[in-house]
């Protein structure tokens, strides 16, 4: 049962009705995984305005929210020094990274460049990009 | 097809679990799992080598059953809404093979 992490871009192309995550997420679902969001992700990915944010709200019905603690967050900070690009890669990033890390799970991405330094830095995260799913 | 299995029993709080003769509180209802759920109660208990260690076990195997229905049920819901996202089983297969599933 493998879970599937999302950074904001896939949970946005989500709630867009995104075929391609859609098709992805529906895999997850058959291969009996489940997928997480790091509350993180909800931070950039809502406005507090309930009609704008009304699809996200709902896809993430369908998930498991995962809150980031003291650990988690310091193996985030880790992985974003040791991908030597700390001033481009966001907080929000390398805590999906760390997330992705700690449950083994996929991460899925629509903005692979940034994930992929992280997961050179981990060396045991599986980072697949939005295009690769079809 | 689902089943029902005595000697794992969670009880109504937390989904605990009472193992015949390990001393637990004796469960006072019982639950019924299918196959798949079954597999991997009895594979995490078998890694865990331990009857006390059944409690968490069905509770972690539950939450993973749970976290699918989740999905499942925010897929549904999406197709019902709109029966064109559904993908096709190629997309499905082809979304699967990225993804190493």
């Amino acid at each position: 049962m493998i879970p599937a992490v999302l950074d904001s871009g896939v949970l946005s192309a989500w709630a867009a009705g995104d075929r391609r995550i859609i098709a992805g997420l529906e895999a997850v679902r058959r291969a009996g995984g489940y997928v997480v969001v790091p509350t993180v992700v909800v931070a950039e990915s809502t406005t507090g305005v309930p009609g704008r944010d009304a699809s996200v709200n709902r896809r993430v019905k369908g998930t498991v929210l995962d809150v980031c603690d003291e650990r988690r967050a310091r193996r985030a900070g880790a992985l974003r020094y040791a991908s030597g690009a700390a001033a481009d890669i966001s907080v929000v990033d390398a805590v999906v990274a760390a997330t992705g890390e700690d449950l083994g799970a996929r991460v899925l991405t629509d903005d692979p460049i940034d994930l992929r330094r992280l997961a050179t830095a981990s060396g045991r995260l599986d980072v697949v990009a939005l295009e690769d799913l079809g | 097809m689902a089943q029902e299995r005595s000697g794992v029993r969670p009880t109504p709080v937390g989904w605990r679990a009472s193992v015949p003769g390990s001393g637990a509180r004796k469960a006072k209802i019982s639950v019924t799992v299918d196959e798949e759920l079954w597999a991997e109660v009895q594979t995490l208990v078998d890694e865990q080598d331990a009857a006390a260690s059944a409690s968490a076990a069905v509770e972690q195997a539950l939450s993973l059953w749970v976290a699918n229905q989740r999905l499942a049920h925010a897929l549904e819901a999406l197709y019902a809404q709109d029966p064109a996202s559904r993908p096709t089983d190629d997309e499905v297969a082809r979304a699967a093979e990225a993804l190493g599933l």
